[in-house]
């Protein structure tokens, strides 16, 4: 049955060229619109190397700190490290915290030891949790150790490119080389980092105890240089997070003399923390949902009209086909599945040429879609799982119920006679 | 002509409803994404009051103290703010550059870290920026006085340790510019109880944040005294912004880098050292990116609409023309030109568009009365902007119906009648 469905769906495209042509032509480029929405979604919020458990990471990045008596402004920015002392390391709730310092706008210069050669890049200053909550892929070495970190040993880890660029290859683990005029011991290779990834991102790693900035703070130390990241717990929920972090807020609050802290709608979850990372106020997730569901909505449907034109009027030009198939004992279902079946034929080799065309077009407009506020980035291949073959598929399903849901059930609801007649 | 059409159209309302329904989808959400972009670029074109072309940020660090190349003869602790200023002149002096300045962290372009202060009088409050900038600033980033001169009053006002406002609040306040000159205004700066008296030296040119915000509210204060500043430390280096602004000749794509190894020399003093040259331009794209993004999504979409009008309209008057070949060939013989046969069927086209259109234009009027349109705090003509989002998706459509009509027509217009009318 499905053989002969296949058949026939096989000679029609070839039939009416110019029809098919367009039917084909119509799905792809939604398939293909559609396709490059879900890829970069997936690319920036679903887990993948290094970022690997971003399902369960939440962020409190920033912190606001207002007068205590009067709730005037005083700062609003990333944390300092006693508020993460006091508030965001013992947390209960956490797998892991992690502490992290990161410019967003500078470069440090690298330096090896004779000074010839050099390699500017983004350094990420940390606490060893940072290795525990994401999953780097070490080429050569180890992330520097709690040893380190705790008397504050310049060790780095680098990425392959700053290897390369400093030593020649990337097996440099032991040697020596110069971080903004200090001298560190690499103890570690992983291998470079997807931009998309834009809390793990950067091109050396050291522990912030290494660093000067970590002991910055202001506001009674609820602002400083840190972002946090924690890892909840296996079978704890978010507002049993929430509810801890709020609690912890208050005791560390109720130590201060002038300044209170105030974290707003944090700890944000990944997509949270992509729709409203680092501003005030609650991100209208409702409201981007919302959104993006009108526009896959409407990417879908203004083609649905077409293919539903095109797929009427191919219907009404067999209709003595289906009268007889009708009077031989075909139920008003199977004709609609037949109708259904032999679309979805069209629907998904328009549809596999549409993920192409998306490819195609990632890779053409790679400027500007793949640009994070890191830099360019590649897409990896983590990111091309197979959630987006399914979700290709899931919305050719959706298009092709769009397309040739009413002509399938209008061609069912000829009467026999009229339409042998015919 | 007109009335057979309708006629027509009416008889074969079954085959016209999906392209009648598509082509008002298509109306109503092309409207809605040209409006977004009318607004957008009204809202873009508008005065900045500041111009960052030819500007570079010019980025100091020190060498820190645990560091065996840290000179402990060059103390800082004593001289580091005199160290900047010396690093000042020697910029100042190289051949391409213009002009320099420093600001606070609490001011630099595009790159969304702020103090704020709220300016009040008896009535009323308003939320705004406090910045603190070297009087060379106004000289840097071309800042215009309120009337339109050029930047020397500015600059001199805050070499006389007065204020500097910008137009918007001169006109809250004061009622325009011109009055707003030597008054006193009360600012509380952020983090502050209390509020002061300031004496204003003089207005700028209206300022906005960025290329899509609207005008706000700031004052400019001197940074410190030059002396305060000689005797400052080397964090000073840090914690200040240097900005220099090159001679339009001198500028090109590899100015930075060029720029870095030429003075990488000149620029090391004591601790301090050229770290990076970063145009303006990085900073302002970095900013930019969300609303670029946005515009750039709009256009795709406004394409893929257009792509599947043209779809549309020529997969469903191909299959039609084929269909009425005999109405057609009927047509000719009794006289019609070939030419009549052709606009027959463009006007056939329009009079669906047109058809679809009105619906398209009651629906938008009522999202634009539940205010799901696009907002904006800008006073635009409701006139022009309705007339530009009707008419460039009118025009836009339109164009998509010639082009997916004209296949379709023009073989209709070569049809031999006797072909046509042999398979009655």
């Amino acid at each position: 049955m499905i053989k002969q469905y296949l058949k026939q769906a096989f000679r029609l495209l070839g039939e009416n060229k110019l029809l098919s042509v367009i039917s084909i032509i119509g799905t792809a480029l939604a398939i293909c619109m559609v396709m490059v929405i879900v890829i970069l979604y997936i690319a920036k919020t679903a887990g993948f190397r290094p970022e690997v458990n971003r399902d369960r990471t939440y962020y409190l990045s920033v912190a606001m700190s207002v007068g205590k008596d009067d709730g005037r402004r005083l700062s609003f920015g990333s944390i300092g490290l006693p508020l993460i002392r006091e508030c965001y390391y013992p947390l209960e709730c956490a797998e892991v915290t992690t502490a992290i310092i990161r410019d967003r706008w500078n470069n440090q210069s690298a330096l090896s030891m004779d000074g010839l050669k050099s390699s500017n890049g983004k350094v990420i200053q940390t606490d060893p949790a940072f290795w525990k909550l994401f999953s780097f892929d070490f080429i050569e070495g180890k992330p520097f150790t709690e040893a380190d970190f705790d008397s504050g040993i310049r060790t780095v880890v680098l990425s392959e490119h700053v290897a390369r660029a400093l030593f020649g290859s990337e097996r440099a683990v032991g040697k020596e080389m110069k971080l903004n005029f200090n001298v560190f011991r690499v103890c570690g290779v992983v291998k470079d980092v997807s931009r998309f990834a834009n809390t793990a991102w950067a091109e050396m790693w050291i522990p912030y105890t290494a660093g000067t900035e970590y002991n910055t703070y202001w506001s009674e130390g609820i602002n400083g240089h840190f972002n946090c990241c924690v890892l909840l717990k296996e079978g704890v929920t978010e507002e049993e997070l929430c509810q801890e972090v709020q609690s912890r807020i208050a005791k560390f609050n109720s130590t201060l003399s002038d300044c209170k802290a105030d974290i707003g709608y944090q700890p944000n979850s990944q997509i949270m923390e992509w729709l409203n990372g680092g501003n005030e106020g609650k991100a209208d997730m409702a409201g981007a949902f919302l959104r993006y569901g009108i526009i896959l909505f409407i990417l879908l449907l203004v083609p649905a009209f077409n293919l539903s034109g095109i797929t009427l009027s191919r219907m009404r030009k067999r209709i003595a086909e289906l009268g007889v198939r009708r009077a031989f004992g075909a139920s008003k279902g199977n004709i609609i599945g037949q109708v259904l079946f032999e679309n979805l034929v069209f629907t998904l080799v328009g549809g596999l040429l549409g993920l192409c065309f998306s490819y195609v077009a990632i890779w053409l407009l790679r400027d500007w879609l793949l640009v994070t506020s890191l830099g360019d980035a590649g897409l990896s291949g983590g990111m091309l799982n197979g959630y987006v073959f399914l979700a290709a598929f899931l919305f050719c399903l959706v298009m092709n119920l769009m397309s040739a849901g009413i002509p399938a059930w209008r061609v069912s609801q000829v009467n026999i006679i009229d339409s042998i007649n015919n | 002509m007109l009335r057979m059409i309708f006629i027509q159209l009416w008889n074969e309302r079954k085959g016209n409803v999906l392209i009648f329904l598509e082509l008002l989808v298509v109306s109503v959400f092309l409207w809605y994404m040209v409006d977004t972009l009318y607004v957008n670029y009204k809202e873009y074109e508008r005065p900045l009051g500041f111009d960052i072309s030819h500007v570079y940020h010019v980025r100091l660090a020190t060498v820190p103290q645990s560091s065996v190349d840290y000179d402990t003869t060059a103390i800082h602790s004593h001289y580091g703010g005199g160290d900047f200023l010396t690093l000042y002149d020697r910029l100042a002096h190289n051949p391409s550059v213009e002009s320099v300045c420093y600001t606070s962290n609490n001011h630099f372009h595009y790159r969304g870290s702020n103090s704020f202060a709220t300016f009040k009088n008896d009535s009323l409050a308003r939320q705004g920026y406090l910045r603190h900038v070297d009087p060379a600033y106004f000289r840097v980033f071309r800042v215009k006085t309120a009337h339109g001169e050029s930047w020397e009053k500015l600059e001199q006002a805050l070499r006389d340790n007065q204020i500097v406002v910008t137009g918007t609040v001169a006109e809250t306040f004061f009622g325009d510019a011109g009055k707003a000159e030597r008054k006193e205004i009360w600012i509380t700066d952020q983090g502050r109880t209390d509020s002061m008296a300031y004496r204003i030296g003089a207005v700028s040119e209206p300022q906005r944040y960025a290329d899509f915000s609207s005008y706000d509210y700031a004052y400019y204060k001197p940074v410190g005294t030059e002396e305060a500043f000689r005797n400052s430390s080397a964090g000073v280096a840090d914690v200040l912004n240097l900005f220099i602004r090159v001679k339009p000749a001198a500028d090109n794509s590899r100015f930075a880098d060029d720029f870095t190894r030429e003075m990488s020399q000149q620029m090391r003093l004591g601790n301090i050292y050229l770290k990076e040259v970063i145009p303006m331009t990085y900073y302002r794209n970095e900013f930019l990116r969300s609303w670029v993004d946005n515009i750039r999504m709009y256009a795709s979409c406004i394409l893929f609409f257009l792509l599947n009008v043209f779809l549309g309209i020529i997969g469903t008057f191909w299959f039609r023309t084929q269909q009425r070949s005999s109405e057609i060939g009927l047509r000719m013989a009794m006289g019609a030109s070939r030419r009549n046969i052709f606009r027959h069927l463009f006007t056939e086209g329009f009079v669906l568009l047109g058809i679809a259109f009105v619906p398209a234009a009651i629906i938008f009027a009522n999202l634009a009365y539940m205010e799901v349109t696009t907002q904006t705090e800008m006073q635009l003509s409701i006139a022009a902007r309705i007339l530009w989002g009707m008419g460039l998706t009118l025009v836009m459509i339109g164009l998509m119906v010639v082009i997916g009509m004209g296949f379709p027509a023009f073989r209709a217009m070569r049809m031999q009648p006797a072909d046509t009318l042999h398979d009655e």
